[in-house]
């Protein structure tokens, strides 16, 4: 039987691919019951071996398990896709709060845990006090800006490292991953160009 | 309604952070190490007494006094394969079990995990059996593998044996992922694999190679090293279940260092020597020490000893001299040396040089010269290949051709050495010989001795 974190692994990373059918053209034109059932469909394909090997367990491979943002992330895009009239579930302003945290903790985190400096910021994931009240502290502030998808990103992510929903025991591999923050440091550059843009003309 | 929803939210967060919060409380580790159990020496097995040997390992007449034994045999039997990355384990019943990784080629997604086991009293080692390979561990894992390699054994706190492997998904080693299997019947049956998560850039580049060591509080200290961008050389803590509890980095990136052995010599001090990959002419084995139980680590050191970017093994003597092998030579892998420092790591000399091909590699042997040195020296190393007729050793020669001749030339490679010490005081050497076998060479407490009052 399957471990329950390599199924939780395994689903973070089937919304991939699922996002991805998602936009297929044909998709759009189903109605939502029909999406519901393509998805669900879909889930199932993508976690079934072929030749020893299913998409989802390729992907793994490739990427390691999605941190509970990006899957928060995932999750969200693949319900707007689904479910279009409902328009979106966080507007810029959070989306790019979020943007904006994640893209300062990939900084603090990636170049030191490369080897720049002696130190290593993801051994502070492993239990570390102080970044557990420095999270806390941030998302009571981001509610206090009346922000929400800040705040919900950092506890679910605190959440399912309490609960060991992953293999990883470090606290980083529930908040961040490498593809999310690529993601997150492109989108926030493209949203300071375009701020910078927009001053100068103004 | 919206503030409905913020409270809700708070109610979330707070509760979240709460668990967490008591979650870290529990999360705790001393420092401090723990020495291994001290050696308990036995009366010499009834096997005979060896043996002078000549540098090239060639056999002597025999020896007019009995100077201990110092042994050799091929531990792996596969032949045609490339074969490398030995570790060594001691088992309840004071036999060896060794472990290596055997395929096509270095990185075929045919390499498996191999295992032998050496019978001290019989004096033999078992046939080869397969531990683990590329499909099995992607099955347990549920996730892709590309290939296996660098198996590292230890004894875990509870008396199961562990496995430590690298797997890699995508690229080459500098991607490796560490797993671990268990065995609780010394190695006959194994458990599913275990992804140790250590990295937060998609859990790659930790490498093992050097034996694993005990904290005070039963905790294991597993030396680990980072290849990816920058190499650098780490400790990961394990808890008695195998999870991941911290990580210490040895130093930053861009030393070179890499491959660390740690040698514990007391429950304050401990050594580690690296193998170095940096850019310096001069290379040289980079020692880093504690003297506070492993919470800090001083700045890395250039030993005395040579290292041409190549692993070495050591371990630390119950009266505290430590020994080491390691390629004493400023390039290439042709030799291998046995090395003594009977000053905590300031100064080493050589007891005995176990492997000597460096005056070969200019030489421009002919195909057949070169062969007929490969011939001595497989007779040499393994006693069942001494007295070997030519049709059986003819496919142990095609093997190591193989290699040997690989490169254009006679090129020989003596590498990845891996020492532990069993409880009877015997010290254990396990390495790769020439891609093709892996080698083990047994010495005997009396050979010990009479090495350390001859040397100067």
């Amino acid at each position: 039987m399957m471990p329950f974190t390599d199924w939780a692994g395994l689903t973070g990373l089937a919304l991939v691919w699922l996002l991805l059918a998602a936009r297929l053209p044909f998709v759009q034109r189903l109605s939502l019951l029909r999406r519901v059932v393509f998805v669900v469909g879909g889930y199932v394909l993508v976690m079934i071996p072929v030749f020893g090997l299913s998409l989802a367990v390729w992907l793994r491979g490739m990427v390691g398990d999605l941190s509970i943002t990006s899957v928060l992330l995932l999750a969200g895009a693949l319900y707007g896709r689904l479910h279009p009239a409902a328009g979106p579930l966080w507007d810029a302003r959070e989306r790019g709060a979020l943007l904006l945290f994640l893209s300062g903790m990939a900084l603090m985190l990636y170049p030191f845990a490369l080897g720049w400096g002696p130190l290593d910021p993801y051994r502070s994931g492993y239990g570390s006090i102080g970044l557990l009240v420095m999270l806390a502290l941030l998302a009571l502030w981001a509610l206090r800006r009346s922000l929400t998808l800040l705040p919900l990103a950092i506890a679910l992510a605190v959440t399912g490292w309490s609960f060991a929903c992953y293999e990883s025991t470090n606290l980083w591999d529930y908040l961040l991953d490498a593809p999310l923050a690529l993601y997150a440091l492109g989108a926030t550059t493209v949203i300071l160009l375009k701020q910078a843009i927009r001053g100068k003309r103004a | 309604m919206r503030q409905y929803k913020r409270l809700t939210l708070l109610a979330f967060v707070l509760t979240a952070f709460t668990l967490a919060l008591f979650k870290a409380s529990g999360w705790h580790f001393t420092y401090g190490f723990r020495l291994p159990p001290p050696v308990v020496q036995t009366v010499a097995p009834p096997v005979a007494p060896v043996i002078k040997k000549s540098r090239r390992g060639a056999r002597s007449s025999p020896p007019a006094i009995v100077m201990g034994r110092l042994e050799a045999h091929l531990a792996s039997g596969r032949q045609q394969t490339t074969t490398h990355a030995a570790s060594l384990v001691e088992l309840q019943d004071g036999s060896v079990r060794a472990f290596w990784f055997s395929g096509s080629r270095e990185g075929a997604a045919d390499v498996t995990i191999n295992s032998a086991v050496y019978d001290q009293a019989q004096n033999v080692w078992s046939a080869e059996q397969v531990v683990t390979g590329r499909e099995e561990t992607q099955r347990g894992l549920n996730r892709y593998i590309a290939k296996v390699g660098n198996p590292v054994a230890a004894r875990a706190a509870n008396g199961e044996m562990w496995l430590f492997y690298v797997t890699v998904s995508l690229g080459g080693w500098a991607g490796s992922s560490i797993t671990l299997i268990t065995s609780a019947d010394e190695g006959e049956h194994w458990s599913a694999p275990r992804r140790l998560i250590t990295s937060p850039f998609i859990n790659i580049s930790t490498l093992v190679k050097g034996a694993p060591f005990f904290y005070a509080d039963g905790t294991m200290g597993l030396p680990v090293y980072h290849e990816f961008v920058t190499k650098f050389a780490e400790i990961l803590r394990l808890d008695q279940t195998g999870k991941v509890i911290d990580k210490q980095r040895l130093a930053a990136g861009g030393r070179g260092t890499l491959q660390p052995v740690v040698l514990v010599q007391n429950p304050q001090q401990a050594l580690i020597l690296n193998r170095y990959a940096g850019k310096d002419a001069e290379k040289r084995v980079v020692s880093i020490a504690t003297s506070d139980g492993g919470r800090h680590w001083q700045a890395p050191q250039k030993s005395t000893l040579r290292n041409p970017d190549a692993a070495l093994t050591a371990l630390v003597l119950d009266d505290g001299k430590l020994l080491a092998v390691l390629n004493d030579q400023e390039h290439g892998r042709e030799s291998l040396s046995l090395q003594l420092s009977a000053d905590g790591g300031a100064t080493w000399r050589e007891l005995h040089r176990l492997e000597e091909m460096n005056g070969l590699r200019n030489a421009e042997l002919a195909e057949t010269a070169c062969l007929d040195v490969v011939a001595h020296l497989l007779r040499s190393s393994d006693p069942v290949l001494r007295e070997a007729d030519e049709a059986q050793l003819a496919g142990y020669l095609a093997s190591a051709r193989t290699q040997v001749l690989a490169r254009g030339g006679c090129h020989f490679e003596f590498s990845y050495p891996y020492l532990i010490q069993t409880r009877n005081g015997d010290i254990h050497l396990a390495y790769t010989w020439n891609r093709t076998f892996i080698k083990h060479v047994r010495i005997d407490p009396v050979w010990l001795k009479h090495r350390l009052q001859e040397a100067p």
